[in-house]
């Protein structure tokens, strides 16, 4: 808890020296790197936030919407149908540059906190990151909402109103957890400051998850040395083989 | 224990894929086939994607298939000019395979080809070998003993040119029908990631008449080259081989196929072929089963490029 206290006082350190002139927000995202190892199952990533208020006379009520958005890729949706009978991919629908890991948090569900046009002009919510990364006319589209459920299931997409809480009046914290099927890439931390419904402030901050160890260097063999790669792994099965006959050997 | 994958990208209870292992590992011992028509099933119900699945398989055939053949070549049960034959074949097959593979992959239907392949070669091989082992079970019975081989007993395959004698298997056939067989066996390895055992054990005694003393041994040879050069394929042009999965599963699984060998010598030949036609046509109608019914959710998603 010690790496806590620290950022507690980091953040307010900053909350106290920053005598605002409007609105502002001190952001600090915990670990930076999250390490995919050998031995790695899942990770959380702890977002710690801080208001700086013009005008510290009278304290206000804010409101906190926060997007963690996984390296973008693209991806293909296809819907199986029936012929002659046997089911078989049919139509499809390709998303392009979509997050590959999603999660939004806030500190009240999203419709208290802003209209649905500023929801979705900021990009707040599932469908609304979505929608603004240009992906669908319609928020009813079968293949985005198909596309949103398997995310969710695969723990990839993940939304919590409520999951923001407030340490004091101006300092928050949230957790976002990832799963064991991380995306590797770089993650943007999208922070949206919200009062009486109107966006007062904005910030942004990154983390990243990496392989290392074993990890890393089976994937950099693999692909960038591919021959090497796939020669080592059939003496390894050649001399498993090897190693097996001649130890359950019986004469 | 949870094991992070490096290239399947997720994490896998270390100890359920070395279950698995040996426990493949003991089928593909007892029968003498690779076992790739359990393990890559498997591995794709347990939320590997099948490019990763067929790729890593294939190593770990090379592992059992190869320790296996060790001890058929001490027993000097390999017809080594068979081998080479149906090895120039095989070659050729699974270059045409990993290549079919790949082009399956980017138009979006290898799960759909993957599944028809399954049923129908499952389906066929297991139904087959049902019949006959069931048959070879009843005239044990009745005390009848027919040899397999019959004088005389020839096909079109023995009327086809370019024959040659084949001094260890004691048979004289053309060169077409066995490096026909080594194509296929290397296609179908490549693109359904499995060994091919079960279909070339089959293929020899039926259509080349190879007797059986000869035919475990020399299958295992063509699995271990065919699946070694399978592997090294894959790591080239898929990048989808994982290391540290094939590792995990190919200890599990030499350690398994010895035990299953020593199993299935105090077993009848007839109902140990019995057993695999059972098993092979189970995974068969279970693979027919998911492409008639209605999947749970007809939409499924991939991610074609970051």
């Amino acid at each position: 808890m010690t790496s806590l206290a620290r950022l507690c006082a980091f953040v307010a350190f900053l909350a106290l020296s920053l005598s605002a002139r409007s609105e502002e927000l001190v952001v600090t995202v915990a670990p930076s790197q999250i390490a995919v190892s050998s031995s790695y199952s899942g990770g959380t990533v702890v977002v710690f936030g801080a208001i700086v208020q013009p005008n510290t006379v009278q304290p206000r009520n804010y409101d906190v919407a926060v997007i963690v958005m996984g390296p973008r890729q693209t991806v293909v949706a296809r819907r199986k149908g029936r012929m002659v009978g046997v089911w078989i991919n049919q139509e499809s629908r390709t998303f392009y540059n979509v997050p590959s890991f999603l999660g939004v948090r806030a500190s009240r569900p999203l419709s208290e906190i802003a209209s649905a046009d500023i929801l979705r002009r900021q990009g707040i919510g599932l469908k609304n990151v979505l929608f603004d990364a240009g992906v669908s006319p319609h928020s009813d589209d079968p293949f985005l909402v198909n596309f949103i459920d398997i995310r969710r299931q695969q723990g990839l997409f993940d939304e919590r109103p409520g999951g923001v809480t407030f340490l004091s009046r101006t300092a928050f914290r949230t957790e976002i957890s990832l799963p064991d099927n991380v995306p590797i890439g770089d993650y943007q931390v999208d922070l949206k400051l919200f009062q009486n419904g109107e966006m007062v402030g904005e910030s942004l901050a990154s983390f990243a998850v990496a392989k290392i160890g074993v990890e890393d260097l089976v994937v950099n063999a693999a692909t960038s040395h591919s021959l090497l790669y796939g020669l080592t792994v059939v003496s390894m099965a050649l001399f498993t083989g090897w190693l097996a006959s001649i130890v359950f050997r019986r004469d | 224990m949870q094991i992070y994958l490096p290239i399947a990208d997720l994490a896998i209870n270390i100890f359920l894929l070395f279950a698995m292992g040996l426990a493949v590992g003991f089928i593909s011992g007892m029968f003498g086939v690779g076992g790739g028509f359990l393990m890559t099933p498997f591995l794709v119900f347990l939320g590997i994607s099948p490019g990763v699945a067929v790729a890593t398989v294939a190593s770990h055939i090379t592992a059992s298939s190869f320790s296996g053949a060790l001890s058929h070549w001490r027993r000097r049960a390999v017809d080594v000019a068979m081998a080479f034959l149906l090895l120039s074949g095989g070659l050729v097959g699974t270059a045409s395979g990993v290549w079919l593979f790949t082009k399956l992959r980017a138009i979006g239907q290898l799960d759909l080809l993957i599944g028809f392949s399954y049923v129908i070669m499952l389906t066929a091989v297991g139904g087959l070998m049902l019949v006959e082992s069931v048959r070879a079970i009843i005239r044990v019975r009745r005390q009848q003993f027919s040899p397999l081989r019959r004088s005389g007993a020839h096909t079109w395959v023995h009327a086809l040119p370019l024959k040659i004698r084949f001094r260890h298997s004691k048979i004289y056939v053309s060169v077409i029908p066995v490096w026909g067989i080594g194509y296929v066996i290397g296609l179908v390895g490549a693109v359904m990631g499995i060994g091919g055992g079960f279909l070339l054990v089959p293929m020899l005694i039926y259509f080349l008449r190879m007797p059986t003393a000869t035919v475990i041994g020399t299958a295992a040879v063509l699995t271990t080259a065919t699946m070694a050069v399978a592997s090294v394929m894959h790591a080239l042009t898929n990048h989808l081989v994982d290391a540290v999965l094939a590792l995990v599963l190919m200890v599990g699984g030499v350690i398994g196929a010895q035990f299953g060998a020593r199993a299935a010598q105090n077993m009848p030949p007839e109902r140990l072929r019995l057993l695999l036609a059972l098993l092979i046509l189970a995974v068969g109608l279970r693979f027919g089963y998911e492409l008639i019914s209605r999947p749970a959710n007809l939409y499924s998603i991939r991610a074609v490029g970051s």
